[in-house]
């Protein structure tokens, strides 16, 4: 017994020694918490930002004539239009930088949101962002300026809140204060709007969303903003279709309310049509 | 005495056991890894420098030299935030797979010229969970106490149940060409 556990150890010993000595040096690393796809959900933003250095350009309708219009006016895609384009770009993987104009109003704008807080847990993951944006209403044709008073600069600040629901359930919240909220008012006034978003993602590739935009106290339209539509995600693009009863469409013009109710039977409920293309490069 | 004798003996008959050396993945090096897939719309590749492994065998001989190198495919970056994070979600599926390895044996060697290497390895490759059999052909040099390597394989998508990625309807292409260049170094125990 004795010369059994001795050769065992004398066999073992050289054994052990030779084995590999190699571990993981490092742990395997987790990528970016995010939760929706892109950066805004229609008009709403979402929490998440660009990769560093990344790119992206977005054009955006929405038109004039409501849907009620018919085929006659191709549900309003016969037009005219209120059209935006902007130009996004990552200046960290948590600071995003975004640069737009808007044909309503001429209003140039620009806003910075910065991803502040990650939360990772399985069940309710949340990612919280703030947004700060200006935007100027250039107002370029001289009648229009004598014409029309307020104040051409707006300012307004979001704070972002985005939870995922199993994967497939988006949801956020973006309560939003907005100084100087619509061009028009003589004097300038503000908004305070709690807009809400949902997003379902059914597949890879396809999902539906829901947005809305009721002001809590402030100045706005005749009434709160609506919005309903559907997402296709493909290579590095969004093509966004939606309809709703306000056709403006960057953050500062959304948050002024509506000229139109969503649902009723009145004369005064239209909904118009509005597409995104938005390309990240 | 009896005991003495006896150790000695297990010594030497493990003996050559000793002669084994350990190389590690050279972390200071610029290690580079770069999935490529090739596609009519648009050409992609997926780079990074997170490779880690091992290889042991004899100082002298790479026949029988044990092998194994991972790679954590969280790290690929396509140079574009929207793809990676299509790559880990929707193909790779990072969140339960977050490696992609490659375990074997090297069983043929030839020497090419001083200190430049052709091996063959057998061994396993494991990307999204599974793991197949996979020979692969590799350049090695030899410089003092370090191996820099120098491979490439074609991986099939498919046989690792890897749903082939389409853009625009159209489907990129099912084979995923992987190159890796990175170096080892010696173990001093």
């Amino acid at each position: 017994m004795k010369y059994i556990s001795t050769l065992t150890i004398a066999f073992l010993v050289p054994v052990l020694l030779i084995s590999q000595s190699w571990q993981r040096k490092t742990e395997v690393k987790e990528p970016p918490l995010q939760l929706f796809h892109s950066t805004y959900a229609y008009a709403l933003p979402t929490a998440e930002t660009l990769k560093q250095g990344d790119y992206l350009y977005g054009i955006s309708h929405r038109f004039s004539l409501p849907v009620s219009s018919g085929f006659e006016q191709l549900f309003g895609i016969d037009g005219p239009v209120t059209n935006m384009m902007n130009f996004g770009y990552g200046l960290t993987d948590d600071i995003f930088l975004n640069l737009g104009r808007s044909n309503r109003e001429s209003q140039w704008w620009f806003e910075t949101k910065y991803k502040a807080i990650e939360i990772r847990n399985e069940t309710l993951p949340i990612l919280v962002s703030f947004l700060g944006g200006v935007a100027y209403s250039s107002r370029p044709v001289p009648e229009l300026k004598e014409s029309q008073s307020g104040n051409d600069w707006h300012f307004y600040g979001v704070a972002i809140i985005n939870t995922l629901i199993e994967e497939k359930l988006g949801i956020g919240i973006t309560p939003t204060f907005s100084y100087n909220s619509h061009l028009h008012c003589p004097e300038v006034v503000n908004s305070v709007t709690l807009g809400a978003y949902a997003e379902y993602y059914i597949d890879d590739m396809y999902s539906i969303l829901v947005e809305a935009n009721p002001t809590i106290t402030g100045w706005r339209d005749r009434y709160d903003s609506y919005t309903v539509g559907f997402s296709m995600e493909t290579g590095g693009h969004f093509f966004k279709f939606s309809v709703s009863n306000n056709n403006a469409i960057n953050i500062q013009q959304f948050n002024s309310g509506a000229q139109s109710a969503f649902l009723g039977g009145g004369n005064n409920n239209n909904l118009y049509f509005g597409f995104q293309i938005t390309r990240n490069l | 005495m009896r005991k003495l004798i006896l150790i000695g003996l297990a010594l030497i008959i493990t003996s050559s056991a000793y002669a084994k050396v350990e190389y590690q993945v050279d972390k200071s090096k610029k290690n580079v890894v770069k999935f490529i897939s090739d596609a009519p719309i648009e050409d992609f590749e997926g780079v990074t420098s997170s490779i880690d492994g091992y290889m042991l065998g004899d100082d002298d001989n790479f026949v029988g030299t044990e092998i194994y190198f991972e790679v954590d495919l969280n790290t690929l970056d396509t140079d574009n935030g929207l793809r990676d994070r299509h790559m880990r979600d929707n193909y790779l599926h990072t969140d339960k797979y977050p490696l992609t390895s490659y375990e074997g044996k090297i069983f043929e060697a030839k020497k090419i010229e001083d200190k430049h290497y052709l091996v063959k390895a057998k061994g396993k490759f494991l990307v999204h969970g599974v793991s197949k059999d996979k020979t692969i052909e590799a350049d090695i040099y030899v410089y003092d106490d370090l191996y820099h390597i120098k491979t490439q394989f074609v991986v099939a998508l498919t046989d690792h149940k890897i749903e082939v990625p389409s853009i625009m309807l159209v489907k990129i292409d099912p084979d995923m060409d992987l190159r890796l260049d990175f170096f080892l170094k010696k173990v001093t125990k």
